[in-house]
């Protein structure tokens, strides 16, 4: 009887789980999703290039770039082409580089992304004005820099 | 009687870890086993020299895919020892709680494997649907459902707030409600029992001579388990391990359920006298001189060995594993048993051979 009364309630109650993919659960606000960048606001102070444990990010300073000035014969810099490479498959989504981000600009994103088909890195490719925040020369203090 | 020998394994054998047992069987009984290991190195103890020590935190959680968090716990001991650094007690409570939550996870996972082992697919799923509320609020305090990667020399990364508090105390009396009747179940059920009770015999002298570890010891009746050190706030929180007298199987898996209980009380008692404060120092020097730490994993005792000279590299980190001490017992456990009886007994032990072979 007892067995009974639990099939016809199993018979007629709704699925335990959920209808994946129609139906989603939104991730919780501290969930460490697909990381965001917003490069404009970047200052190339590379924190979060050293901090980094598995090596994920790389920011490569260029040569000064220059441009012909109005006066005749004359060059004047046009800041520095910075080439910032993100690898999201080295990437442990351990979220110490927007710990670091002194500006605030590496965010989780907090949504579920759907997989990815390609391999490839994510580069962002911009000058560093001359009037924007000067370059920091690099810390060599390898290792110690995760604080 | 003619005798076969035959491998089983390595592509998974009950569990989906790369293990081979080379049996050799009379009939349907098995009188000699050898296992074989060595096919999954991932040479993690030499990534550990060639890291800067503040980074290997990360790859020391990635030993073990369901023990991580203790990893990484023991790994920050062993580092806070070897510098004298004092972790402040908001991160030692803090430590118990995402610890304990990797337990339970742990051992609700080898709870629905092991009924599976024997056939109770729907148990099987029942367990982990429990686990699923435990990854809940493991995501929902650390932002992820298993590296939680909240530990870092010198204490943990992450903070509860009130609110998170509160969630996480409704989270539990949930999980209450979910797995009291799947204990009585591992407790209770007559065909568990037939698979179990007095199958895979590790004799009380016998286990401590192997050196056996974990749940497989304490079901052999040990009270031995390295949260006795009181290592993090295990001292504070009075912490008395749980033995079985039974030997079995049936022991062994008794030993886990009962952890998951244990495991819940002691969240919930971290929950209540979690005190205010800090949660983590600063670091700035560089490891010299030698440290050892022994830390209660959901498998059994890990044993983390650093050395370092003070430059930011460790000139050494040892790692053993409880699975690597956990494996000689089969050779004690599977010698006589009926070969039906062998995925159920080796799973007894809870092996990972990711941890084993590191
Ligand atoms: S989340 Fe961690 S691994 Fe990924 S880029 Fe940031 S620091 Fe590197
Ligand atoms: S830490 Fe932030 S500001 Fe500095 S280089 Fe990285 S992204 Fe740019």
């Amino acid at each position: 009887m007892k067995m009974l009364s639990v099939v016809l309630k199993n018979l007629f109650s709704p699925p335990v789980t959920r209808k994946y993919p129609q139906e989603n659960r939104s991730p919780f606000p501290a969930t460490r999703g697909e990381i965001v960048f917003t490069v404009e606001e970047c200052m190339t102070c590379r924190r979060c290039e050293r901090t980094c444990p598995v090596g994920a990010i790389k920011v490569e300073i260029g040569p000064r770039l220059e441009v012909a000035s109005a006066s005749e014969g004359q060059t004047r810099s046009a800041g520095r082409l910075i080439k910032r490479r993100y690898d999201p498959y080295k990437c442990i989504y351990c979220g110490l580089c927007i710990e670091v981000c002194p500006q605030g600009i590496i965010v989780f994103q907090g949504t579920h992304t759907s997989p990815a088909t390609r391999k490839e890195e994510k580069v962002a490719v911009y000058t560093l004005g001359a009037r924007k925040p000067a370059v920091r020369p690099v810390e060599e203090k390898k290792g110690a820099a995760m604080n | 009687m003619a005798r076969v020998t035959f491998p089983f394994g390595p592509q998974h054998p009950v569990l989906p870890e790369p293990v081979q047992l080379i049996l050799t069987c009379e009939d349907e009984k098995v009188v000699e086993v050898k296992p074989r290991i060595g096919y999954m190195h991932r040479g993690i103890e030499k990534g550990c020299e060639l890291n800067p020590y503040k980074h290997n935190v990360f790859l020391c959680e990635r030993i073990c895919g369901i023990c991580s968090f203790i990893h990484a716990e023991a790994y920050c001991e062993v580092i806070e020892k070897a510098m004298g650094i004092e972790v402040p007690p908001r991160a030692r409570y803090l430590r118990v709680f995402w610890a304990e939550l990797s337990r339970m996870h742990s051992h609700l996972l080898w709870l629905g494997l092991f009924a599976d082992g024997f056939g109770l697919e729907s148990l099987f799923m029942q367990c982990w649907r429990a686990r699923e509320l435990v990854l809940d609020v493991s995501e929902l305090t650390s932002g992820h459902r298993i590296i939680q990667s909240t530990c870092v020399v010198g204490g943990v990364r992450k903070d509860l707030d009130a609110e998170q508090i509160r969630t996480v105390r409704k989270m539990l009396k949930q999980f209450k409600e979910l797995y009291t009747p799947i204990f009585q179940v591992f407790q209770h059920d007559r065909t568990i029992k037939s698979r179990t009770w007095g199958k895979g015999i590790l004799p009380k002298d016998v286990a401590w001579q192997l050196g056996a570890v974990g749940p497989t010891i304490r079901g052999s009746g040990w009270a031995f388990d390295a949260r006795m050190d009181g290592y993090a706030a295990y001292g504070e929180l009075g912490f008395e391990p749980v033995v079985e007298e039974g030997c079995d199987s049936y022991a062994r898996m008794m030993v886990r359920a009962r952890e998951v209980w244990q495991s819940w009380e002691l969240i919930n008692l971290v929950l209540d006298r979690l005190p205010a404060g800090e949660i983590n120092v600063p670091v700035e020097d560089n490891p010299k001189g030698e440290a050892i730490h022994r830390a209660e994993q959901p498998r059994g005792e890990v044993i983390y060995y650093c050395r370092g000279d003070g430059s930011p590299n460790l000139k050494r980190l040892k790692v053993r594993t409880p699975s690597f001490a956990n494996l000689p017992t089969l050779l004690v456990m599977l010698p006589g048993c009926e070969l039906a009886d062998v995925p159920v007994i080796t799973l007894s032990i809870d092996p990972c051979i990711a941890c084993t072979e590191r």
